[in-house]
């Protein structure tokens, strides 16, 4: 009360960032948090002649035993192993590309790769289901009739399934990792690489000895991003091939609205959804973990 | 020498680029290309791969079988409303989490960011029945809602605010704005890259958004794009060229606001990711 | 700082209270519709594609005797209207007057959800005798009738007279199965590669597993309710199929194959349901004359050759707003055939309710069939079609018979083994026994 104007200027009521934040968590308690909770709630619950019971850990029980969930849970892992790799090398090789100062029309290009991303799940579904067509599809047609390779069954051989299924990602999340990789290396002063090119350090050195290491946090980032993504993934695998053939692209959040919404057991449902949960949170823990250790 | 070797390098750099961009670009043009033609034209081998005749007879029939134009309408109402108001709320609550210190910030923080771990599919039907506990089923009030309050926006919104300088939010005071004015006249007018850049991923999520406003609308004549596209994939008889004209409808408006604000979209993305 | 953490978790025990009253509603009561009161005000009816646009041709003769009742037949895609309805019954929320629900789901509706939807046993059991029996199986939940039958799905043989003139194969020699394979061999030394004798999807669906089932009088589940994927029958059809395979071609769960394949002419047979003759016509105009259909054939000599794959039924949701006037709506849809024909007319939606076949319409020669009555081949073979027991756990069993299915077609399996297992899969998801051999 009594302070002077330094003091005053500090100094704010101490309401003030709670009704900053107010709107946005009342909304999230209603709509988020609530909901969170119920379902949460539910995966302890089982149905019996139309109502829910109490059923304590039987759902998390049952899960153990599950061969569709630990076969989808397997997907998940095989994906997040083999594509996100493969996704986040293209995109940082892409924007260091897209960054060099030898190429032009970087806006253009930056619009082309990011376009993917921005489609509408419908348009993208409907587009790629035909172009991936086995008898009637573009893709095929260019390796059949024109490169005379065989035809590739793409959505349904199991190995296909998950080559086109992981295709179609890429396809789709490249110029989005992309894009936050060029925005991290435009951070990256430019004296480094002078500095390094005066010592007589080659490109692919450059690249290993200061892109990469300048560049982890963002990488990270991206990192923990994608994995997420791919441990939710549900888009492709509903549309492209339905979890087949023979659960080879099953997923587990495909299995999540598999027991919910076509089976109707939404207490096993949740349960599916909060071991999930626990296993994103202890991944994204560890990468942060590892990836954080020597930075900064 | 040099020189030669860097024009290699530069070719070769250029033409990878270009059948990356290639690559990214065909299914789009494939996409514009088809909704030029009737089902079987799509349909046939060797594919068709110059426009078609059928623009204007599928343009007539997604009219008729949607109405087009009101569904574009709606979607774009939702979309800007959503977005002006989720970007403003975010800001708001990601302004506090960086500026000031109060108790409970951390824990509530990471509360809302743990959120973004819980897959959809869990939570859809709690939330719907919280809908209908409001009597909110078949508003737009109920597609919107559930995520105006948004993590992810919070979070790109803490971590842009963090480089806000404290003394410019001083000043403000010290001039007498209230601490609303303050964040309204000074802290959002230097923000706007990072304003821009939410901007786009929250119309994006909107415009896209189809399970929710799927499960929440029940009126065809309040439909989104997405909705009412879907609505047209059945059990048979479905009309390509139709679904494909729709499809590239979705995809033009998204295309111009990424053109508009491409330059603000990266810068914003970049203090989100890097800091914090 | 602690008391900020108290805060926390006073909200979160509070919500969690909330939470717990909230979610996912109960059984409710069971509640009927009496047929007695009066019928006014406004209607909503769901349902998807032809069937929705059948639906809407029948609102001018319904207004004629309820001139008051206002309908609004909106039209959901398949998949979207069950994820609408099923969230919308799992929160115990408003759903239209008048839904349509294909067959074999209403067992999975209606053991999860009992009283989710209007009883009608009271209005609709003076009707019982006028429609496909096989159909009240999956329109009856214990003694109750939910939901009434629709369209039905005889099936049968569509084949092409000139590929099989031209490979020298008889169609009325074709009398099992067996007969099929035989046939396939002449298809293969006629066309090669460029023509198959049938379609069969490999990866995506069981359709034909589940028609061939169907004329055993078999089903996933016994009449008890226990698992049947590993009888002899069931045993059986999965060799016949995998004896099929090298005659087929592959349509891989997606359906514009199959029409496309129609089209083209890469297939000389489609086993499907009557369903299928306005997609031909529709897609495939300029094939006229060259389709014909022929009954499916019986697994053994002179055995069953009758047989069902699809057709809907309507329900009243319990949560209508106005079931007095929707049932009227479906009466009048559903049980006169008037309301009938003009479905089976327009959209080729073919009535399960029996007064229907008749009408000279059935004896009519169609055309794009060489002159054939189809309508009346399949109407003739309603009445043999097996009742079998869907239950609950459909859409579970479904899914593993699809992936045996694919193993078996893809990956060489041995069909006893892969039946078996399946058996043993879906009794331990489900809970059930395993039937006895």
């Amino acid at each position: 009360m009594t302070g002077g104007p330094r003091r005053r200027a500090r100094s704010f009521s101490r309401l003030t960032p709670y009704l900053f934040i107010a709107p946005a968590v009342i909304l999230f308690s209603i709509f988020t948090i609530y909901p969170i909770i119920a379902s949460f709630l539910l995966s302890f619950q089982t149905r019996q002649a139309g109502s829910y019971v109490f059923a304590g850990l039987a759902n998390y029980a049952r899960l153990i035993s599950d061969d569709y969930f630990l076969t989808a849970l397997l997907n998940n892992f095989t994906i997040l192993a083999i594509q996100v790799p493969v996704q986040l090398v293209l995109a940082l090789l892409i924007a260091v590309g897209l960054n060099s100062a030898l190429v032009r029309f970087k806006g253009a290009f930056r619009v082309a790769y990011f376009m993917p991303a921005i489609t509408a799940l419908v348009a993208y579904s409907v587009v790629f289901v035909i172009l991936l067509n086995t008898d009637f599809g573009l893709v095929n047609y260019f390796l059949h009739s024109i490169l005379k390779l065989p035809k590739i069954d793409w959505l349904a051989n199991p190995f296909w399934a998950k080559v086109g299924l992981m295709m179609a990602i890429t396809w789709r999340w490249t110029g989005y990792n992309m894009v936050i990789m060029l925005a991290g290396l435009q951070q990256i002063s430019g004296e480094l690489y002078e500095a390094a090119n005066i010592d007589g350090a080659g490109t692919v050195q450059r690249f290993f000895r200061i892109t990469v290491p300048m560049l982890k946090p963002i990488i990270l980032f991206a990192f923990i991003l994608s994995t997420i993504g791919t441990l939710q993934l549900f888009d492709e695998p509903y549309i492209l091939t339905k979890g087949g053939p023979n659960n080879a692209t099953l997923t587990a959040a495909l299995y999540i609205y598999r027991q919910g919404f076509q089976y109707f057991d939404f207490g096993y449902a949740s349960a599916i959804s909060y071991v999930l949960v626990a296993i994103i949170a202890v991944l994204s823990w560890f990468q942060l973990k590892i990836g954080g250790a020597d930075s900064d | 020498m040099i020189e030669r070797k860097n024009l290699i390098a530069r070719i070769l750099l250029f033409a990878g680029l270009i059948a990356g961009a290639f690559l990214s670009l065909a299914p789009f043009y494939w996409m514009f290309i088809a909704a030029t033609h009737s089902t079987g034209e799509i349909f046939a081998l060797p594919p068709n791969l110059l426009p078609g005749k059928h623009l204007l007879s599928n343009l007539a029939n997604l009219q008729a079988e949607v109405g087009l134009a009101r569904v574009v309408f709606n979607s774009t109402i939702l979309a800007v409303v959503y977005t002006i108001v989720t970007v403003f709320l975010s800001a708001m609550a990601g302004y506090a989490f960086a500026k000031f210190q109060f108790r409970g910030r951390d824990a509530i923080f990471f509360g809302v960011l743990i959120t973004i771990m819980v897959p959809y599919q869990a939570t859809l039907i709690p939330l719907f029945s919280t809908m209908a506990k409001l009597g909110w089923i078949n508003t737009y009030k109920a597609v919107l809602t559930p995520n105006l309050a948004n993590a992810f926006g919070i979070f790109l919104m803490r971590q842009n605010m963090q480089a806000v300088p404290t003394e410019m939010i001083e000043a403000g005071r010290i001039d007498g704005c209230s601490e609303f004015g303050t964040f309204m006249r000074i802290v959002l007018p230097s923000m706007r890259p990072a304003l821009a850049a939410l901007a786009i991923y929250m119309f994006m999520f909107q415009w896209n958004n189809f399970m929710w406003p799927l499960v929440v609308l029940n009126d065809p004549k309040m439909y989104t794009i997405p909705v009412a596209l879907s609505s047209l994939i059945g059990l048979s008889r479905i009309d390509y060229g139709q679904l494909m004209l729709g499809a590239s409808v979705s995809t033009l408006p998204i295309m111009a606001v990424f053109l508009i604000l491409q330059r603000q979209f990266i810068s914003g993305i970049l203090s989100g990711s890097v800091k914090g | 700082m602690r008391k900020t953490s108290r805060f926390v978790i006073w909200s979160l025990v509070v919500l969690t209270l909330l939470a717990g009253f909230s979610g996912i509603a109960g059984a409710g009561p069971n509640k009927a519709v009496a047929g007695k009161g009066l019928v006014k005000g406004e209607i909503t009816v769901w349902g998807w594609n032809i069937a929705a646009s059948g639906l809407k041709d029948t609102v001018a003769s319904f207004n004629k005797k309820y001139p008051d009742v206002k309908v609004n037949v909106v039209d959901i895609g398949r998949l979207d209207l069950y994820d609408k309805v099923t969230t919308a019954l799992a929160a115990g929320v408003v759903l239209p007057d008048v839904i349509q629900i294909e067959s074999d789901h209403m067992a999975v509706y209606t053991e999860q959800f009992p009283n989710g939807f209007y009883d009608l046993t009271a209005v609709a059991s003076k009707y019982v005798k006028d429609f496909d029996p096989s159909k009240w199986a999956q329109s009856r939940v214990g003694g109750k009738i939910r939901s009434i039958p629709w369209d039905s799905g005889p099936t049968g043989l569509f084949y092409r007279a000139d590929y099989f003139a031209q490979a020298g194969i008889n169609p009325d020699e074709i009398k099992t199965w067996d007969d099929m394979v035989e046939a396939g061999k002449k298809i293969e030394k006629t066309f090669g590669d460029k023509v198959k004798l049938l379609n069969i999807d490999w990866t995506g669906d069981d359709a034909l597993y589940r028609m061939m089932m169907n004329q055993a009088g078999a089903f996933y589940f016994n009449e008890k309710g226990e698992v049947a994927l590993g009888s002899d029958t069931s045993i059986k059809i999965a060799r016949i199929i995998k004896s099929l395979k090298p005659y087929s071609f592959n349509t891989a769960g997606s359906w514009d194959t199959t029409v496309t394949a129609t089209k083209n002419g890469a297939v000389a047979s489609i086993p499907f349901g009557v369903w299928y003759s306005g997609t031909i016509m529709d897609q495939a105009p300029e094939l006229k004359g060259k389709w014909r259909v022929m009954l499916l054939p019986a697994l053994t000599g002179g055995g069953n050759r009758a047989s069902n794959l699809g057709g809907s039924t309507l329900v009243i949701p319990a949560t209508a707003k106005n079931p007095e006037a929707a049932w009227r709506f479906v009466e009048n849809a559903l049980a006169t055939t008037q309301g009938q024909m003009v479905m089976l007319k327009k959209w080729g939606l073919f009535p399960s309710y029996l007064p229907t076949y008749e009408d000279s319409f059935f004896r009519e020669k169609q055309e794009f069939f060489g002159n054939q009555p189809i309508f009346a081949i399949f109407a003739g073979e309603v009445k043999d079609i097996p009742a079998v027991n869907y239950t609950g756990d459909f859409s579970k069993a479904h899914q593993y018979v699809i992936n045996a299915l694919t193993q078996l077609l893809t990956q060489d399996a041995d069909p006893e083994a892969v039946m078996r297992k399946a058996a043993k899969d879906v009794a331990a998801a489900t809970g059930r026994k395993l039937a006895a051999r």
